[in-house]
């Protein structure tokens, strides 16, 4: 609640001082793409830990960790968004050491996995398209992108609005 | 004076510094607002619980004074004595001699009657007035100069919650510090965290017991529960309690204090016939209903029997197949005990009538499910014409729990002691596979097992064809819906307390599991819930039978 509370605000100076906005988000990469998620939610990122699987959950949750004492579901995103088959992944994982986002979402805290050391990004407002037809296109079905930013090399990173990527009524469609 | 009255002298004593704090505070008030009618009624609350509690506890000195201030503040709010002038005087005088005799409870040679003072009020309760001479002194000589601060202090629940919780950290911590140094060469560190694990244990064996109230404090109000329910029904019950002295967690009482209230209203409506039908049965006129509560290895037994009709087990089975929860085929191979468990079916109630108390469809499934909530158990034994038991097995703390820790595909499970009937070892042979279910034969029995390691990983088909290389296997029997279930692990652990955290987003549609611990090696343990798991196997089975 807090965190949409604080986004919306900042939406309505964005539009006030436009340009000057800076945006500070951790990137990451995602079967070869770049994605970024806004850096207030990232609590930490940790080598991933012996992850525990539990039973009957959907595919793309990987099991339970303990990150400091935190007992928390670890995500693998690449199977979430179906990026990649899903067998090949877990004895890929086990070989190469891979990077967990502890992620803090309100009432809850969530990790990631992600292959390659994230690193963080600044955009400012200019560089960041949110209109673009193709997040439109994509927003109608995945309520989840929020924009695209391009870097200085001429990439794009795609922009994920990391609690709706989260929510329940997402995860339980993707699940079936 | 034996332990359990030096108890309630203790709260006692803490309620009465608590009333006679807010009664000053209130009364410096209405000296200010004379007429403010929500202060009235305080204090004369306030007065008239004392004047109760200290009768029940032998102090009739402060009983009799909160008495005749009660009748002067009966009178202000009547409106037949107004607050002012010299009466305010003798009230306040009158209330630090009630804060005298209740700071000097110990001392049985002070609590004396101050006749004059007594006198005084009775005047003005009656008369309208004091006699103005004695009251001009200032300060009474009663009354100590030192401030006196209570003994003990009240903690919301909630603190206590919190505190809990931390406990449980700490266990978990120190189970990690344990397995730290059993690894370790030193000495000194065994030593110290011997010494650390004594005091954790008896931290957490503190905060515990902090939580714990006797269930009297529920079962007190059942006397008149029964009265009003029995007359209501025009029958004559009998109530008898046990055990009132069990120790409980609040939470845990608090939580079960509707059910029992439920299942009292069950035996006395659907189960004690009315007086002249069990005078026809040969039965006394008076049923018996008898509440009564035990505790053994960390569990609390709570049971509710009456000496009823008990409870037809065919029209049971004949209202499942009517309301197409059973098919007859089914029904036909059900046993006793295992009907019983369809009471606990969502929507089945067997009431044929509805009355102010029962029958609304307010059954048994959700008294269940309550019980499910805690981690409990509900167990029915009935005998047609003889009665009918409820037996509730209870947590005794919510959140800290025994539990028997196993492997199953080499991941860690736990199931809590409460829901396990008994463990055993059984070879292949014990083993039949009738139909699609595996079935094991144990004294006399069919429990039908569920083979762990398929049930819980293999997520398209887990039809249980148990690994036939191993010979000799480990069943842990589970109690669910009055029926047996023989759960087959990889391999029996040890038993152990774990803290119980419960699933969060997006693990929390998961039904199988009530929660995970953390184990003292750092690995991660799943908390098997048997209502779950049960449910989840019974809805394959259904399947099956589909197809």
């Amino acid at each position: 609640m807090e965190h949409s509370g604080k986004k919306s605000s900042n939406a309505g100076t964005d539009e006030l001082v436009r340009n000057d906005k800076l945006n500070q988000f951790v990137t990451f990469k995602l079967a070869g793409g770049d994605y970024a998620v806004n850096i207030e939610y990232v609590k930490e990122v940790t080598i991933t830990p012996k992850v525990s699987r539990m039973p009957r959950t959907p595919f793309f949750i990987k099991g339970v960790a303990n990150v400091r004492g935190d007992l928390i579901a670890i995500v693998d995103l690449e199977e979430r968004f179906g990026l990649k088959p899903s067998s090949l992944k877990v004895k890929e994982m086990s070989e190469s050491q891979t990077y967990t986002m502890v992620i803090d979402a309100d009432t809850y805290t969530i990790g990631f996995i992600v292959k390659e050391m994230p690193n963080t990004l600044v955009l400012n407002e200019s560089q960041i398209d949110r209109s673009a037809d193709v997040i439109e296109k994509a927003k109608f079905k995945n309520q989840y992108i929020t924009g695209l930013g391009k870097l200085g090399d001429g990439n794009l990173v795609v922009l994920l609005d990391i609690l709706k990527v989260l929510s329940k009524k997402e995860i339980q469609q993707v699940a079936k | 004076m034996n332990d359990r009255d030096k108890e309630y002298r203790v709260i006692f004593l803490a309620e009465a510094q608590q009333s006679y704090d807010q009664i000053s505070t209130d009364i410096v008030k209405l000296e200010k607002d004379p007429g403010n009618e929500e202060i009235l009624d305080e204090i004369f609350r306030l007065l008239h619980n004392m004047k109760a509690n200290a009768a029940t506890m032998d102090l009739h000195a402060i009983a009799e004074l909160s008495h005749c201030l009660e009748n002067v503040f009966s009178s202000i709010r009547a409106g037949n004595l107004v607050f002012e002038g010299n009466r305010v005087n003798l009230i306040f005088k009158a209330i630090d001699y009630l804060g005298y005799l209740i700071n000097n409870i110990a001392k049985p040679q002070r609590q004396v009657h101050n006749e004059e003072l007594l006198n005084d009020l009775n005047d003005l309760v009656t008369k309208g007035e004091v006699s103005a001479g004695l009251l001009q002194e200032n300060s009474s000589s009663f009354i100590s100069k030192k401030l006196h601060l209570s003994d003990s202090v009240s903690i919301p629940v909630r603190k206590l919650d919190d505190l809990l919780n931390l406990v449980g950290e700490l266990i978990i911590s120190r189970d990690h510090l344990i397995n730290f140094a059993e690894l370790s060469e030193n000495q000194q560190m065994k030593n110290i965290t011997q010494s650390l694990s004594r005091i954790a244990d008896s931290i957490q064996e503190t905060v515990m017991t902090a939580r714990l109230v006797t269930v009297s404090s529920l079962f007190n109000k059942f006397p008149k529960v029964v009265r009003d329910i029995a007359s209501d029904e025009k029958k004559k019950v009998d109530l008898s309690i046990t055990g009132a002295d069990t120790t409980i967690d609040r939470n845990v009482l608090k939580l079960i204090s509707d059910i029992m209230v439920h299942l009292i209203r069950n035996a006395i409506i659907h189960g004690i016939e009315n007086p002249k039908e069990r005078i026809k049965k040969g039965k006394p006129e008076e049923g018996s209903v008898e509440i009564s509560a035990t505790s053994e290895k960390g569990l609390v037994f709570i049971s509710i029997t009456d000496d009823g009709g008990g409870i037809d087990t065919k029209a049971i089975k004949d209202k499942a197949i009517k309301n197409g929860i059973l098919s007859s085929s089914r029904a036909r191979g059900l046993g006793e005990r295992e009907t019983l468990g369809l009471l606990f079916v969502p929507g089945f109630s067997m009431a044929e009538r509805v009355t102010e108390y029962a029958g609304r469809g307010v059954g048994l499934d959700i008294v269940k499910s309550v019980i499910d909530s805690i981690g409990g158990d509900l167990r029915i034994e009935s005998k047609v014409g003889k009665g009918t038991q409820f037996i509730m097995s209870l947590p005794i703390s919510m959140a800290v729990k025994a539990a028997l820790l196993f492997k199953v595909n080499e991941n860690n499970f736990a199931l809590p002691l409460l829901n396990i009937h008994v463990v055993l070892t059984v070879s292949n042979g014990m083993i039949h596979n009738v139909g699609e279910v595996l079935v094991l034969e144990h004294k006399d029995e069919m429990i039908e097992l569920i083979y762990l390691h398929d049930f819980l990983f293999k997520e398209m088909d887990y039809s249980s064809h148990i690994n036939l290389k191993r010979e000799v296997m480990d069943v842990i029997v589970v109690w669910y819906n009055n029926k047996k279930y023989g759960l087959v692990v990889d391999q029996l652990l040890r038993q152990q307390e774990i803290m119980i955290k419960p699933l969060q987003n997006p693990l929390d549609d998961n039904t199988l599991f009530s929660g995970i611990t953390l184990l003292g090696s750092g690995e991660v343990c799943y908390v098997l819930d048997v209502a779950g798991t049960s449910k989840a196997y019974e809805q394959k089975e259904n399947k099956v039978q589909l197809h």
